[in-house]
């Protein structure tokens, strides 16, 4: 039953998927905010999953065991990274809702053009050109890797596993829009938890226990395993270069326009707190159980070629085949949650911002705004399957260098929009092609060996700083009142209420009676009377005109 | 568990404990906060009224 299994398992949640896909493109046909934005109905539990899950990618999969398996302890730095997750929930997350809302924007370059008054496009060209490229180059390395798990774990061919997996993605995504993507990426992000909370358990249960473990890598790999300074039993220079390389690829949550969009997408800015306390257990919880898969793995299955097997090999080696089949399913989630909301991103980016802002001046009807996102999710989508089929070398670290270009060309000029009001459009936009640049010249010739986007992204925030500094910011009346707007303040020091706000306050009170006076109480019965009242007579009428 | 060094050990339970243990106080900051700005929101609303 074992193969066959799980292949049953794996077929059944790419159906299941598939019915969720056509079950949210109903919802999803209403308009292009709903098709992008879910409608800004989705609830923290949702978003948060959806945010982890699709930040993950197969790096937490395949990756992270892997460089646990081969470098032990020193793998842990990269859960200290999630610190910059931290920074979006509590510095960023909340400014860029209230923002979007007073703008009105729904995609990431929809944000920054609006934020910078840009007529001139050359902010939505850029946009479009780096989410093009680096989003293809991104989807494309998750496309591999999917074929990689299928080729390991159930037997069939490289080929097949990236063009059913790359299909199935495509199809969901096209159909659903992002109310599709984030209820798959909730239901995947519950299933990668799960794995990684189960898997290590087992692993070091069947070692002997976690002391055991520490002795059998302890005489396998020597002490310098289970100490966190890559190879050495303390810190050196070139450990701690290590080190902030590895810190710095955390930088990507604070930039990629997949991770932003979604607090674009909140109901209202007070779901955030939810939204970090889901995501902070979530990613402790992914991250340590990755690095310990890796380590036990390493214990318990020394001599595989590729350590980055050790997560599928550790699935169908350790657990009965109806969990293998769900725990392989999560692994394809992880990546498939990546693939589903990079391709989303980069159409609604040619939709939205292309097609209908640049050539049609915002007049595009949404369902043919919807309907051009479809027909580019389908394009990028073969195109990446296409280049996935004939694989690069290093095609892990070009999905890091991808995430490193998407993350210094937006992550700036976003952040410094919403702190600073004097960030002029020449100077986001210099940090905007600073950003992408400095990342490919600092991956093709790294003056010292230490991961792109970290400084790239530096480079980015100081054009930005530089430029805003020497060219004149923005001065007309509307952009005053949407700064005044942005940055007013209550008597409490916090933000006042938008609309949203208001709308989730008012339902407070509406379901909390001690807070309502004597004669809110008596209107609303009154009105509740009125309304109740009103259908009674609807009713009479109809049935009297027949 | 002797076979962990301190650092490893630090490694395992410190950033866990600090992540999590921040975000629980602010989320804590954040739930009176949004009491207070209710109370507020209800004032002005009752001033309106008025």
């Amino acid at each position: 039953m074992g193969g066959t299994g799980i292949l049953l398992i794996v077929i059944l949640y790419l159906v299941f998927l598939l019915g969720l896909g056509m079950w949210s493109a109903r919802l999803s046909s209403k308009g292009s905010s709903e098709y992008f934005l879910g409608g800004r109905n989705l609830g923290p539990w949702v978003l948060s999953m959806s945010e982890k899950a699709s930040e993950s990618s197969g790096f937490m999969t395949v990756g992270l065991p892997g460089e646990a398996y081969s470098t032990g302890m020193s793998a842990a730095w990269n859960a200290v990274s999630s610190v910059f997750s931290i920074f979006n929930w509590l510095f960023f997350a909340k400014r860029i809702r209230r923002l979007s809302e007073l703008q009105n924007s729904i995609t990431v370059p929809d944000f920054l053009s609006a934020r910078f008054k840009d007529d001139t496009h050359v902010m939505r060209w850029v946009s479009i050109v780096v989410m093009t490229v680096f989003m293809t180059v991104y989807v494309t390395a998750q496309f591999v890797a999917f074929g990689v798990l299928f080729e390991v774990v159930l037997g069939v061919s490289f080929s097949t596993g990236v063009i059913v997996g790359g299909i199935v993605t495509i199809i969901y995504t096209l159909m659903g829009g992002f109310l599709a993507v984030s209820l798959t990426d909730f239901i995947q992000g519950l299933l990668m938890a799960f794995a990684f909370f189960v898997l290590p358990i087992l692993g070091i249960i069947e070692i002997g226990g976690f002391t055991e473990m520490g002795y059998q890598l302890s005489d396998m790999m020597g002490e310098e395993f289970l100490a966190p300074f890559f190879g050495n039993s303390a810190l050196t220079v070139a450990g701690l270069i290590a080190i902030i390389s590895y810190l710095f690829i955390g930088i990507g949550f604070n930039g990629s326009p997949h991770v932003l969009v979604r607090y674009m997408a909140l109901r209202n800015t007070r779901d955030v707190k939810r939204i970090a306390l889901i995501g902070i257990v979530w990613m402790m919880i992914a991250y340590y159980g990755a690095v310990l898969i890796g380590m036990s793995g390493l214990a318990l299955f020394p001599g595989i070629d590729n350590p980055e097997h050790i997560f599928p090999t550790m699935t169908v080696e350790l657990l009965p085949w109806w969990l293998a089949g769900i725990i392989v399913s999560a692994a394809l989630s992880a990546m498939m949650s990546s693939i589903d909301s990079m391709l989303l991103i980069a159409s609604s980016t040619i939709a939205e911002d292309m097609w209908n802002k640049i050539f049609n001046k915002g007049e595009l009807r949404e369902d043919k705004t919807i309907l051009i996102s479809r027909v580019a999710t389908a394009v990028l989508g073969a195109f990446a399957i296409t280049i996935a089929l004939n694989p690069l070398d290093s095609v892990f670290w070009l999905a890091v260098f991808a995430w490193a270009g998407l993350a210094t060309c937006f992550g700036p000029p976003m952040i410094l929009s919403i702190f600073w009001k004097g960030v002029t459009k020449i100077g986001a936009i210099t940090g905007m092609i600073v950003g992408p640049v400095v990342t490919v010249v600092w991956y093709f010739w790294p003056p010292v060996d230490i991961y792109e986007g970290g400084p790239a992204f530096i480079a980015a925030l100081v054009a930005i700083v530089v430029v805003s500094l020497f060219t004149r910011p923005p001065e007309d009346d509307d952009f005053d009142q949407l700064w005044d707007d942005f940055t007013e303040k209550n008597e409490l020091g916090r933000f006042t209420f938008l609309p949203s706000d208001e709308h989730v306050i008012e339902n407070l009170k509406a379901s909390n009676l001690d807070n309502k006076t004597e004669k809110e109480i008596i209107m609303d019965l009154v009105d509740r009377e009125y309304k109740s009242a009103g259908t009674f007579r609807l009713t009479r009428s109809s049935e009297a005109n027949g | 568990m002797d076979a962990f060094p301190i650092s490893g050990w630090l490694i395992l339970i410190l950033p866990p404990i600090l992540f999590i243990g921040s975000v629980v106080i602010w989320y804590i900051r954040e739930v009176k906060m949004e009491k207070l700005e209710n109370e507020l929101f209800y004032k002005q609303k009752r001033n309106e009224e008025v």
